[in-house]
């Protein structure tokens, strides 16, 4: 697997690779009518520690097998499974369980939520063909080991999602979600609005409790009238604790997270820390030097355990040997 | 592992914990339970129901098993620390699922059952519908009025049955439309058959177990019961006790399905009079159960012209016995002295022809007491003295006659008398007769006594027998044997003792008027 970074009209001209797309030039490939390629549209690509709005990363491999939704349950050989979901559907989340629940842990998971923050777009494409609302999975015939990290600190303030709908809350501690919500950053000395809703809430995410690792984090993305629509589902009565930023624990985090995962080959880091670390995320992403991947939409990572869709996390991958 | 975390997590996973598709409670249970603890694989199965639930699927040797009632679980990872909460969970998972289960069960069994279930509120608006229910009733708020144990819907027909539980009422319906329309053309063919039943004149019974369950009117008549009584009464008491293993084999054997000709019996009427019938019959099933079905017919009048016939015919027999052979030897007799006679002229050989023509003459009289035993003429009243002293002329020894009573005969009396002086005289060579004439309750008694030689005690029993002859004065034997027959014609009985000090008494008892 060679990684380059290339101009949008340089991709014209490789084949067997799966490319990551800026949300910026996603037109301009989208036009290009691409072939032998497969890849998806995020938010930015990271190549060697540095974010890029204007270049494509692309992934060249001798052979490029890749597979769109179940059609990964006809792979044998992979140990790793490069997998790009679209971020904003949660019926993409759904299908990638439903591979897991087949697969298993036979295969490594790796990847991350391809989409655009500006608007809803076609995100994944194979062969010149663009399409949204599902999974592309790339085999890989090394193993991964993976890492996953995020950072974010719980506070004193914790609820009962009472009602939820999929990556609805619905309400919180029986009362619409929004409103709490609300109520407890101003406990804090925070204010929001639904207006403001996205750049406040980038910085208290919500946390589901584990019994063994970091919680969970569910990103608040946008609020619909009392509702709040997160980046991942939220079970009915989970134990939401609300979560406040440190840069430096975020930092720290990446940092770990590279470590624990021995080098970073491949790295998706979520959209929603860029935002919240602003210039400091230079300082996190130095942590990604030898490393290339994408800021992602929710991020996917699984060697053991329960394969999980992350929020506002840091997964790297290091290929073994 | 942070306290508040596990608590948190055993809360959440506890939610879960819920009646519902077996199915998905596991698979919801498991993945939760795997990603909030860090688990590798989660096996559930479900053997009753014959389900596994694997998360993932090719789930490996595990470390952790718990088995419950109805759900055996494997778990692999690590589970050190958290084997006690993770039981419990189990435990509770794995009671809540065998709840499910029946509940299921039970639900489907009510959806998919024949009879409509209606679950309705204490104000009949309805809650729930079974599938049966929807087809009757279709979309309805309110379930219509029912009364009674049997109700009549849109022209179909059903069984109410009905279970409450505080303010909730479940109604029950059994559509039973064809046992209705079953149960009437039963009832009417039924009703074809006691129309024809009882419009034909013999009797038709039916029984079952012990009991009659069915008589015509025929029955009555020849029963003397009314239908009531019969039905209402003892089987058996219209079978004298003698005919009852017979009619208890047949009825075996016509229950049991074996061929069985017409047979006859006899029955006892109401005021005790015993009637011959012959009964016709087939096993069938009534009202669900398997009895007999009869037709009797009263041959009993058949039968006692029958013995009539076989006794003319029997007589008729004796008669030309005894003409071809008694009359013949003593006209022989005669003809044989005569010829002595011509050749001898002794006179005594004229005397023994004479002798042997009156024997003759005797035989042939005796031949009319016969004709009375075979009259078909009814009987009528008639005084035994009467009689007795209409038979007494011409004996030449006194015969005294005291008393007097009304008896149903005829003049087949006379006879009888006669025989009886005649056997005195002949026999017993008496000389004197007494006859003693008197009630005794219904009865007639009459006693005809002679002071002769009286008849030997080992022959006593004999003498009323056919042709039975006996001492060198025998006559034709058939004397006291047409006694016998007259008298048993008019319904009485005949015997002999000894009279005191010497001789015999023939004793008569005959039905007083």
């Amino acid at each position: 697997m060679r990684c380059e970074l290339l101009r949008i009209d340089e991709v014209l001209e490789v084949k067997n690779s799966l490319v990551f797309v800026p949300d910026a030039v996603a037109e301009e490939l989208k036009i290009s009518k691409v072939k032998n390629v497969a890849g998806a549209v995020f938010p930015g690509v990271i190549f060697d520690g540095r974010i890029y709005e204007d270049r494509v990363v692309a992934f060249e491999f001798e052979s490029l097998k890749v597979y769109r939704g179940k059609e990964v349950l006809e792979e044998k050989n992979a140990k790793t499974l490069l997998t790009i979901v679209d971020g904003w559907s949660e019926k993409a989340e759904r299908l990638l369980e439903e591979v897991y629940l087949k697969l298993g842990n036979r295969v490594v998971y790796l990847g991350g939520g391809a989409g655009s923050l500006e608007k809803q777009t076609d995100c994944l494409f194979i062969d010149g063909k663009f399409f949204s609302g599902d999974v592309i999975f790339v085999a890989i015939p090394e193993k991964f080991n993976v890492a996953v990290r995020h950072g974010w600190k719980s506070t004193e303030q914790a609820y009962v999602a009472t009602r939820t709908e999929g990556r609805r809350i619905i309400e919180l501690d029986w009362k619409p979600a929004f409103d709490v919500y609300a109520a407890a950053l101003s406990e804090i000395g925070v204010e929001i609005s639904r207006e403001s809703f996205f750049d406040v809430a980038k910085a208290y995410p919500f946390g589901m409790a584990k019994v063994r690792g970091e919680d969970v984090v569910r990103d608040p993305l946008m609020v619909d009238n009392t509702d709040i629509i997160c980046a991942g589902r939220v079970p009915r009565n989970a134990f939401l604790r609300l979560m406040e930023g440190d840069k430096q624990s975020l930092i720290e985090a990446a940092k770990e997270c590279v470590e624990t995962a021995g080098n970073a080959d491949i790295v998706f880091d979520c959209i929603s820390r860029v935002l919240y670390l602003g210039d400091d995320f230079a300082r996190e992403a130095k942590n990604f030097r030898e490393a290339s991947g994408a800021l992602t939409i929710g991020e996917v990572a699984c060697k053991r355990g329960f394969l999980e869709f992350y929020n506002k996390t840091v997964v790297v991958g290091d290929a073994e040997g | 592992m942070q306290k508040d975390n596990l608590s948190i997590t055993l809360f959440e996973l506890e939610t879960l914990i819920k009646p519902g598709k077996v199915e998905e409670v596991l698979l919801e249970f498991g993945k939760e339970l795997l990603r909030r603890f860090d688990l590798e694989c989660f096996v559930a199965e479900v053997p009753m129901l014959r389900l596994r639930v694997e998360i993932p699927e090719g789930c490996g040797g595990c470390s952790f098993t718990f088995e419950g009632s109805a759900v055996k679980f494997r778990i692999c990872g690590d589970v050190e620390g958290l084997e006690k909460p993770i039981s419990d969970l189990m435990e509770r998972l794995d009671q809540v699922i065998q709840h499910s289960v029946y509940y299921e069960f039970w639900v489907n069994l009510l959806e998919k059952s024949p009879d409509a279930v209606v679950v309705v509120d204490e104000h009949g608006n309805v809650i729930k519908c079974n599938r049966k229910a929807m087809e009757i009733f279709g979309e309805i708020e309110k379930l219509p009025e029912i009364s009674g144990s049997v109700w009549e819907y849109r022209g179909r027909f059903y069984s109410v049955a009905e279970y409450s539980l505080g303010a909730v009422r479940s109604v029950i319906l059994r559509d039973i439309t064809e046992v209705k329309e079953l149960e009437s053309a039963a009832r009417e063919s039924e009703e074809r058959f006691r129309a024809l039943a009882e419009a034909v004149p013999v009797a038709v019974m039916a029984y079952h177990d012990g009991k009659w369950i069915f008589v015509n009117r025929s029955a009555e008549e020849l029963t003397g019961y009314t239908k009531e009584e019969i039905l209402s009464g003892k089987f058996w008491e219209l079978f004298p006790q003698d005919e009852r293993e017979k009619i208890s084999e047949m009825m075996r054997k016509r229950l049991a399905g074996e061929p069985l000709e017409p047979y006859k019996v006899r029955i006892r009427r109401k005021d005790g009079e015993e009637r011959v019938v012959q009964v016709y019959g087939t096993r069938v099933v009534w009202r669900g159960k398997i009895g007999g079905l009869v037709a009797v017919v009263d041959v009993t009048a058949e039968e006692r012209e029958k013995k009539r016939l076989e006794d003319l015919t029997r007589i008729l027999e004796l008669i030309n016995k005894i003409l071809r052979h008694d009359v013949m030897n003593a006209l022989a007799s005669a003809a044989a002295f005569i010829d002595i006679y011509d050749e001898t002229k002794d006179e005594a050989m004229l005397k023994k022809s004479k002798e042997a023509i009156d024997r003759a003459v005797m035989v042939v009289r005796n031949m009319r007491e016969f004709e009375s035993v075979v009259k078909e003429e009814g009987l009528k009243v008639v005084n035994v003295r009467e009689m007795a002293e209409r038979a007494a002329k011409g004996f030449g020894i006194p015969i005294n006659i005291e008393g007097d009573c009304e008896v149903l005969a005829d003049d087949g009396l006379v006879a009888v008398f006669e025989n009886l002086y005649q056997n005195a005289v002949q026999h017993g060579e008496t000389e004197r007769v007494d006859v003693k004439i008197r009630k005794a309750g219904k009865h007639c008694e009459i006693r005809v006594a002679d002071y002769g030689r009286g008849i030997p005690d080992e022959i006593k029993g004999r003498v009323f027998e056919e042709g039975f002859k006996y001492g060198p004065k025998a006559s034709t034997g058939f004397g006291l044997y047409a006694v016998k027959r007259l008298i048993e014609r008019y319904g009485g009985e005949v015997r002999v003792e000894d009279n005191e000090p010497c001789g015999v008494v023939f004793v008569i008892r005959l039905m007083c008027v």
